[in-house]
């Protein structure tokens, strides 16, 4: 079975798809203010069209080329394409001034390939022991596990202020239980309007609330066009690179257990491998940092890329997605009627060597386009955000509208969007709220049914058939506790 | 860009990172106190009308356990409590202080500009939207075999994103409205064509 899904994966037509989407990916990266979510909640609309093995090669090709796109910018017009690239800002802009510009980016190609086989390599690894466990998952377990995903995404997210995450996912969770109730089929908050009966669909919120909100907090910026420092040739330097192994592989592994971490994404990854990285080096290579350092860069670039495949590993084995782009893919995944999570092995055999293989796949095409695409990049940043912007908010409302040929998912992307820019302009994340409104209706189905279950049981009958739920019961706790009396330093 | 300029924004970074755990998304420096008093406000309400309508949703059930409206009402109550802390914590920051500021005109031009050019695009965006809704028609034009369609998502998205190019991008009437017709004729083809999606309304 796995190989058949390689020789799967290698037609030469799923083979053009997924070099469309890195390429296109690389492309979208390196433009500044386009983010790799922004990416994939476009995507899904577009997805709609395509077939199962299409939508899923072409999503993986974007994600994988545009994480690793966003240090084009940095390097070169000290503007980072995506947020995680602003350690790479940092290190390689400085380095670019004095010329090497070429080696810097050559370095960062190297690091992200590297990157993304750490994250792969471990994803396959860890994900026949996480569904293993997730089997044995009953009511109890998923409303907890629903529960931590929207309260630690809440954590992650927020940064200093987790409050502030805890009420975003909150108010998404609120958007969940719109629409007749699964157990008794009550209309809960559907104001007498019977289109939402149905309920609110994550996607459209997901479209709005980055893609829609992202125009509105841009396009109104008056921005200034950049002059690219020279960028020599690019040749990414694999043997310079083993001199940073050591820093390379626990990078791979911080990036990797961050994406797992819902609400963490590649950013969360590349500033803690930066961190960590400045306090583990030598002497005489700390003094380079912040004024242009290659450990650091290999540092940053490899975590932000090995976050890919820590972020499908919830997302694939649980149905929690580890980052709103893995949100994107999951929404991706249910257009086409694939409902990832504990039984992703049983009622969709194949699909996930189909995901390893078509990441792998990814990573190689990622590595010969970034190469060849990084002149032409340049010549992208004379595009002003102002025109690409307006050509966004029409994709954003035909993506909607393509999820299921409704109008009234443009609107409510309208309102997620309006509620969005809103909720930013108050300092509020809002990956906590996909996440909470994807999770929500898991998380009520499975706390009633579990309270139906469990009321007549006694304590000691509750600890002893539910470990896992106990201590999921303990980590929930932990969660909230650690966000509101630890200081965060 | 200036060379101070772009120490600077090197600078701003350095300083951020040294600031210590950094959240997913860029949050810092978005709220004041003032901000987050007004919003804490905002969301108690809503979570208060949460639990009030889940208080009065229909039971068909012969246990609360299966009460449609038990998780509604709890996510409200934590929601509220949560409003609460904010309110608090807004309040000892001094939030109650200077409140208009939240909604008073800024003294920076540039966020003065910002914020005009932010509610004129968001009243194109709203304009955009409804209008698709309710101008249905389409115009067909049989060229051979080859059917040439034009619903009204082109032909009210090229007039309105040609004002968007104009008043952001500010080129030429003629050049806005040149490449918003090739976005959305692009655009549209690629969906209705490309992806087999129906454009929305008549197609």
């Amino acid at each position: 079975m796995i190989l058949d899904q390689l020789l799967l994966v290698l037609s030469p037509y799923l083979l053009l798809v997924c070099l469309i989407g890195t390429a296109l990916g690389i492309l979208w990266g390196a433009m500044p203010g386009l983010s790799t979510t922004m990416a994939m909640a476009l995507l899904i609309g577009l997805s709609t069209g395509m077939t199962q093995n299409v939508a899923i090669t072409f999503m993986l090709g974007v994600f994988t080329g545009s994480v690793f796109g966003g240090a084009i910018s940095a390097v070169l017009i000290n503007i980072p394409g995506t947020p995680d690239s602003v350690p790479t800002m940092i290190e390689g802009y400085p380095l670019a001034q004095r010329g090497e510009g070429g080696l810097v980016l050559g370095t960062a190609i190297a690091a992200s390939f590297l990157g993304n086989w750490i994250g792969i390599l471990l994803m396959i690894g860890f994900i026949p022991l996480i569904l293993k466990i997730a089997l044995s998952f009953r009511s109890l377990e998923m409303c907890l596990l629903a529960l931590w995903g929207i309260a630690i995404s809440g954590t992650m997210a927020a940064g200093k202020r987790p409050l502030k995450g805890w009420m975003s996912g909150w108010i998404g969770l609120l958007v969940s239980f719109v629409g007749v109730d699964a157990i008794h089929g009550v209309p809960r908050y559907a104001f007498g309007f019977n289109a939402l009966d149905d309920g609110i669909s994550y996607i459209p919120v997901l479209i709005g609330l980055f893609g829609l909100a992202e125009v509105l907090r841009v396009l109104p910026k008056t921005t200034s066009t950049s002059i690219p420092a020279n960028v020599g040739r690019v040749i990414p330097p694999m043997r310079a690179l083993w001199k940073y192994s050591r820093a390379a592989v626990r990078s791979g592994l911080i990036g990797t257990i961050v994406g797992a971490i819902p609400g963490a994404g590649a950013n969360v990854a590349a500033f803690l491998s930066y961190d960590i990285g400045r306090r583990r080096a030598s002497p005489a290579e700390r003094a380079k940092w912040g004024k242009g350092s290659y450990e650091a860069i290999v540092c940053a670039e490899v975590a932000n890329n090995a976050n890919i495949g820590g972020s499908l590993l919830p997302t694939l084995t649980l149905g929690i997605p580890g980052s709103a782009a893995a949100a994107a893919f999951l929404a991706a995944l249910e257009l086409k009627n694939v409902v990832v999570g504990p039984m992703i092995q049983i009622e969709h055999p194949g699909l996930i060597y189909y995901i390893y293989w078509a990441l792998i796949i990814a990573n190689f095409l990622m590595y010969g386009a970034a190469i060849m695409l990084v002149k032409p990049c340049i010549k992208l940043f004379s595009l002003p955000q102002t025109l690409l912007m307006p050509i966004i908010l029409l994709v954003c409302t035909l993506g909607a509208y393509a999820v299921s040929l409704s109008y009234l998912d443009v609107y409510i992307m309208l309102v997620a969007g309006l509620v969005g820019y809103l909720l930013r302009r108050f300092g509020f994340p809002l990956a906590p709220m996909v996440l909470a409104v994807i999770l929500g209706p898991v998380a009520d189905e499975n706390f009633r049914r579990a309270l139906v279950v469990l009321h007549d049981k006694s304590l000691s009958a509750i600890l002893t058939d539910h470990p896992i739920g106990i201590l999921l019961f303990i980590i929930v706790i932990y969660t909230f506790y650690d966000g509101i009396f630890r200081r965060r330093t | 860009m200036s060379s101070d300029k772009e120490n600077a924004l090197i600078e701003q970074a350095k300083q951020k990172l040294a600031g210590g755990f950094q959240g997913e998304e860029d949050i810092e420096g978005a709220s004041t106190p003032q901000k987050d008093l007004v919003s804490s406000a905002v969301v108690a309400a809503i979570a208060i009308a949460a639990m009030v309508l889940a208080w009065k949703m229909p039971d068909p059930g012969r246990t609360v356990f299966t009460h449609p409206g038990l998780l509604p009402f709890i996510t409200g109550m934590t929601l509220f409590a949560m409003a609460i802390g904010l309110a608090v914590r807004a309040l000892r920051e001094g939030g109650a202080n200077n409140l208009r500021s939240v909604v008073a005109r800024p003294a920076n031009r540039d966020e003065r500009e910002y914020k005009r050019r932010s509610w004129i695009l968001i009243a194109l965006v709203i304009a955009l939207i409804v209008a698709i809704d309710i101008v249905t028609f389409r115009i067909r034009i049989p060229i051979g075999n080859f059917e040439f369609k034009l619903s009204s998502f082109e032909c009210v998205s090229i007039p309105i994103v040609t004002v968007i190019f104009r008043l952001f991008w500010g080129r030429s009437w003629l050049r806005c409205l040149l490449v918003a017709t090739v976005a959305a004729m692009v655009l549209a083809a690629a969906f209705r064509w490309g992806f087999k999606i129906p454009m929305p309304g008549v197609d």
